[in-house]
């Protein structure tokens, strides 16, 4: 197991109250296998990702759980040895390319900066390297993009840049936290080719964030389904996409547009909207948007449970019967 | 309060207290001086020395002119550079005869030829003819001629080594380096200098006169008066304090005050175009209205202040020899002004007549104000109006000269030297608008006496016409103050109050 | 822009009441000068022309580098200004360079220790600093250190026996000098660069790509001092350009308070004395550098962002 996130709860700590960001997730990812976290914007799957590397920051702390990577728990390591293991073994890319990188160097000095930081080798080889990594990530003429600053490229092109960044030290494990939301379309399929091939070639296990099923579908090999900082689905890609338990899941799927929902008049949607963290509805989170609701569900939080094909789910009405 | 909290507390408030303690008034010991040297704090840079730049008196403690005045009532003058003198009746010829133990600094003999050069030098360089022309009679003698008549020998001017100039370009007079390195034949010659920061000067070995006490002397520059430098010790003398720094010293027997009053009077110029002013009576009257011994206390000017309402000499005034002032009399003040025929009719707290409130604007420079609002509120006692206007020096001379302005408060050249600007308040384009026949002949005939009893003769005939008319009401003497350490004697009031002026015959016991 | 400047200088001073020639005429208080001195004055500065023939004639002695002679001190406007121009720059050079070291430290430690007592304890400080008139400092700080204590000099830019010192104790007795003014000037724009850089910082170590540093790994030391500090400081940059003024005029009331013999209280006196070339030449003198000390933002600015170019 190269990730195992077990019981993972995050909070932020405002004036009125305390936001409840990630509340008991559970989740593990293997070596080469790709976990993808769904759900609606603000449902926590972002913190989620930084309290992975306990990145974290004031008010929000990260209140209980264990990040087990590679058998260390990352949340009890001193800076010192997080550190190390940023960037070199875990990598990030975040969803805006424009700010992600900084506008004031250029992309050939961040990318030597984070090579200097974590490998041994010498100011050529380094050099080099920072080219050779452009050009992998389809910059042509990488000798020349190596000095430009953020603001002369595109926006692809910065999603690559920030991508190569990742990379730098080929990671056992890539989170990429939304890594299409910001661009159009036909880049979107250019960054989603890169990170596939990235993969296969480095045999990398990845963590994808996303509220986009359509990319979830094309790189996810597992998935889980979070709803206002709670799990409530987790599953294999197929099972989530044909028979997916929760009815919030079946929810997602069925407001996605597919080719032969077109000609209906109406999409289909979960009616309602995310709730306030700080104002949680009593018993199930999801609930008041629930077409199935029982009167259980206004009472008590599910509790996720196993089922079979090693499917978790989180609901009063899928029970134990299978 | 949790304990970090007190914690803080206490330490903010030690922290105050300390301040505060440190911020106290101390009475810091001085240090003796060494006992020659003093340090003086003054105004100006290290081209302090030249009299045309400067013009302050420290200028003679490296350059002499040929006379200089006797620092007591006599009003007498002494010889300094000139051994002796005669002249022609009519005061226009002067044959002077220089001593022949003068040295320069640099160990040349003065000699008459350094009196022509400096004389013509002047001439060429500030454009003013001067009064003089200078004849050579031989090495030690000379004949000076002037246009008008003069009672003495001018006590101004300095003279400078010809040997040292004559080769310099008068066109860069100002830019000379002389003048920062000066040369010269008084009691202290030029040490050293630092550049916008001091001079330092010490005694002359081989001056001519007697070898003065203080040994050494330091002029520290700066741009105000600082009361700090003298509280602190750094600098022993005080020169040109303002009045409220007396008020800090007030019983501090670290310090004493010498003040001086010369020649110019603090007064009101009425507008005599004005038809409020016209009258003698009102303009008496105001003047009566006006408390002018309480005004002077309340200013802190030292006790016998002479106040006068008529022009006199500098000898007349040194000696008290003047007639009584108008006392303070409101109540006269008032019936003056009713038998001229104003009274309040209309009970609004100001006199009218005809319809037209005798109020009026007077204007003045912003050191004056403190004088004039207490005129302020005297006035307003025998209900009158006077409202105040601050502005620049140079507007005053403007209003004068264009006869813009209701009443001005300024300081009147009361001095038998500077006839030549008394007598135009009073001719015929008489910038007050009084043309008075009497006195604009009695000044023509002043400026053109020579005899000193014969001056003091026409100025006591002056007296009546002023005191019947009141053209000008003279407030109080503009008075110098100058604080010095209290071990530093030789100092007195009026005569010996300046240290700079007065620095060979100090000394510190 | 600035023969505009310029012009309208000119005829604003020549419009202000006053005779020019009052100053020189009423120098020698003890002579009242005939008329034919006056006509030979008026003459001899020009005067009499009219005002256009002055203006022009003043344009072209300006751009030979002839800024005229002072009517108050006879020498040159040009000397008396280099004369004064060097004590000036001491002090508010260092006066910037403590500015900027003392502001960017603070600015940064309070940033980075932000919620703490530190932080709070620096930015009410800075506040209270900022506030404080600088002459009452200065003022204060006197009394404390030089008439209570002894331990700074009161005033002036050297000791009185300065030449008589050797050549360390010479550079250690002008430092001493220098100590109170450098520390008045510079305190209360330290304290507004601190609380000025804080806020920056707080905005841009709340950027992504400060987060995205720290994920791969880069040591906290490097995000602040590297990543965070390099954009931050581009506004405070282009702020220094614009104390070009500053830098060679001086300020009037420090150099006042301490004695020193700087550009400011040469500027004030031109005034107070009514000396027109020098108060043409001062006032013109502070136009330009104004007018060079936005330049030098602009390029600044330029240089320091990667984002901002000009069209060459």
């Amino acid at each position: 197991m190269l990730l195992e996130v077990t019981n993972l709860r995050t909070s932020f700590f405002l004036d009125n109250g305390e936001l409840k960001a990630v509340d008991d997730i559970s989740f593990s990812i293997e070596e080469k296998q790709t976990l993808a976290i769904v759900g609606e914007s603000g449902c926590g799957k972002t913190v989620a990702a930084m309290s992975i590397l306990n990145l974290v920051s004031l008010p929000g702390r990260i209140i209980s759980g264990r990040v087990n990577f590679e058998g260390a728990n990352l949340l009890e390591l001193n800076n010192d040895k997080l550190c190390d293991i940023r960037g070199r073994k875990i990598g990030m890319v975040f969803q805006e390319p424009a700010s992600s990188l900084n506008p004031v160097f250029t992309i050939g000095a961040q990318l030597r900066e984070t090579l200097v930081r974590h490998t041994q080798l010498n100011k050529h080889e380094i050099s080099a390297r920072a080219i050779k990594l452009l050009g992998d990530m389809d910059f042509k003429e990488p000798e020349n993009w190596v000095n430009a600053y953020p603001h002369q490229l595109s926006g692809g092109m910065k999603q690559r840049a920030a991508i190569a960044l990742a990379m730098c030290t080929q990671p056992k494990l890539l989170i990429a936290d939304e890594p299409t939301t910001a661009l159009d379309v036909t880049v979107q399929a250019e960054i989603l080719d890169l990170l596939k091939f990235l993969k296969e070639e480095h045999e990398m296990a990845m963590l994808l964030i996303s509220h986009d099923l359509g990319v979830v579908a094309e790189l996810a090999d597992r998935v889980t389904v979070m709803y206002a900082g709670k799990q409530f689905e987790n599953a294999s890609l197929e099972h989530i996409l044909t028979v997916a338990k929760h009815p919030y899941t079946q929810g997602l799927l069925k407001s996605m547009l597919h080719l032969d929902t077109i000609n209906n008049d109406f999409l289909e949607v979960i009616p309602g909207s995310v709730p306030d963290l700080l104002d949680l509805p009593k018993g199930c989170s999801f609930h008041p948007r629930c077409s199935l609701k029982e009167s259980i569900c206004q009472e008590h939080v599910p509790k996720i449970s196993l089922h079979k094909n090693n499917t978790l789910c989180a609901c009063h009405l899928v029970t134990n019967q299978y | 309060m949790t304990f970090r909290k007190l914690h803080n507390r206490v330490i903010l408030i030690i922290g105050l207290l300390f301040i505060f303690n440190i911020s106290c008034k101390r009475n810091i010991k001085l240090k003796t001086a060494a006992n020659d040297k003093l340090i003086i704090s003054y105004i100006g840079d290290e081209r302090i020395f030249h009299q045309d730049y400067w013009g302050m008196e420290s200028t003679y403690w490296i350059f002499l002119p040929l006379v200089k005045n006797v620092g007591d009532e006599r009003g007498e003058i002494q010889a300094v550079l000139a051994e002796s003198w005669t002249r022609s009746d009519d005061y226009r010829t002067w044959t002077v005869q220089l001593r022949k133990d003068i040295y320069w600094h640099d160990g040349v003999q003065m000699t008459a030829k350094d009196i022509k050069f400096s004389i013509d030098l002047r001439k060429k360089v500030t454009g003013f003819e001067g009064n003089y022309n200078c004849e050579l009679i031989d090495e030690f003698s000379f004949r000076l001629t002037t246009i008008k008549p003069i009672s003495n020998l001018d006590t101004w001017d300095v003279y400078y080594p010809k040997h040292l100039l004559e080769n310099l370009d008068p066109e860069n007079y100002y830019d000379w380096d002389f003048w920062v390195n000066p040369v010269g034949n008084g009691p202290y010659k030029f040490v050293r200098d630092v550049p916008k920061t001091m001079v330092e000067v010490e005694v002359n070995p081989n001056y001519f006169g007697k070898q003065p006490k203080i040994k050494s002397a330091i002029l520290k520059f700066s741009s105000t008066p600082s009361l700090q430098e003298l509280l602190s010790g750094n600098v022993d003398v005080l020169t040109y304090a303002p009045r409220d720094f007396l008020f800090k010293i007030e019983g501090d027997n670290r310090f004493k005050s010498y003040h001086w009053w010369g020649s110019w009077a603090q007064s009101i110029l009425w507008n005599h175009n004005n038809p409020l002013f016209k009258d003698a009576s009102v303009r008496k009257a105001l003047t009566l209205a006006i408390n002018r011994v309480e005004l002077s206390e309340v200013l802190n000017y030292p006790k016998n202040i002479p106040i006068t309402d008529v022009l006199s000499t500098r000898a007349q005034r040194s000696k008290y020899d003047l007639s009584k002032p108008l006392p303070f009399d409101p109540e006269k003040a008032t019936k003056l002004l009713n038998d001229s025929g104003w009274s309040d009719t209309n009970n609004d707290g100001i006199l009218d007549k005809n319809g037209i409130d005798f109020s009026f604007t007077v204007t003045l420079q912003g050191q004056d104000k403190l004088m004039a609002i207490y005129i302020q509120n005297n006035l307003k006692s025998i209900k009158i109006g006077m409202d105040i206007e601050t502005i620049e020096g140079n507007i005053i001379r403007q209003q004068l000269e264009k006869n813009d302005f209701d009443a001005i408060i300024t300081r009147f050249p009361n001095s038998e030297l500077g006839v030549e600007r008394i007598k135009t308040y009073f001719n015929k384009d008489s910038q007050i608008g009084y043309y008075n026949r009497e006195i604009d002949s009695l000044f023509n005939i002043i400026e053109n006496t020579g005899d000193k009893n014969e001056i003091d003769r026409l100025y006591k005939k002056l007296v009546p016409i002023f005191e019947r008319d009141i053209p000008i009401t003279f407030i109080v003497p503009q008075v110098q103050t100058h604080i010095v350490r209290s071990d530093i004697k030789g100092l007195s009031n009026l005569f010996n109050a300046d240290p700079v002026w007065s620095l060979e015959s100090l000394w510190i016991e | 822009m600035l023969l505009g400047i310029a012009s309208l200088v000119f005829f604003i001073i020549h419009i202000a009441p006053g005779d020019p020639l009052d100053m020189l005429i009423n120098q020698y208080q003890r002579n009242v000068p005939s008329p034919e001195t006056i006509e030979a004055f008026r003459i001899k500065y020009g005067l009499d022309q009219p005002i256009h023939i002055q203006y022009f004639k003043w344009l072209q002695n300006c751009l030979a580098g002839d800024l005229g002679e002072s009517f108050r001190y006879h020498r040159p406007v040009t000397t008396l200004i280099t004369e004064r121009i060097p004590f000036t720059i001491q002090l508010t050079f260092l006066a910037l360079l403590f500015d900027a070291l003392f502001g960017i430290l603070l600015g940064i430690i309070s940033a980075v220790k932000q919620y703490t007592l530190t932080d709070k304890i620096i930015s009410v400080g800075s506040l209270i600093i900022y506030s404080i008139p600088g002459f009452w400092l200065a003022l204060m700080l006197i009394l404390i250190f030089s008439v209570n204590l002894g331990w700074l000099p009161l005033s002036q830019t050297r000791s009185l026996d300065y030449d008589l010192l050797s050549g360390v104790d010479q550079f250690k007795d002008r430092l001493m000098h220098l100590i109170l003014p450098v520390f008045v000037l510079g305190i209360a724009s330290a304290a507004s660069t601190a609380r000025y850089l804080r806020s920056r910082l707080l905005e841009v170590l709340n950027e992504e790509f400060i987060l995205a540093a720290r994920a791969r790994g880069i040591k906290e030391k490097a995000v602040i001092f590297s990543h965070a500090l390099k954009n931050a400081l581009i506004p405070i940059i282009t702020i220094y350009g614009m104390s070009l003024p500053f830098l060679l005029g001086g300020s009037v009331l420090i150099e006042s308070i301490f004695s020193w013999p700087g550009m400011g209280s040469l500027a004030i006196e031109a005034v107070q004395n009514r000396d027109y070339p020098l108060i043409l030449a001062t006032t013109m003198m502070g136009a330009i550098l104004v007018v060079l000390g936005n330049l030098l933002a602009d390029i600044m600015y330029a240089i320091v962002d990667p984002r901002v170019s000009y069209d060459t």
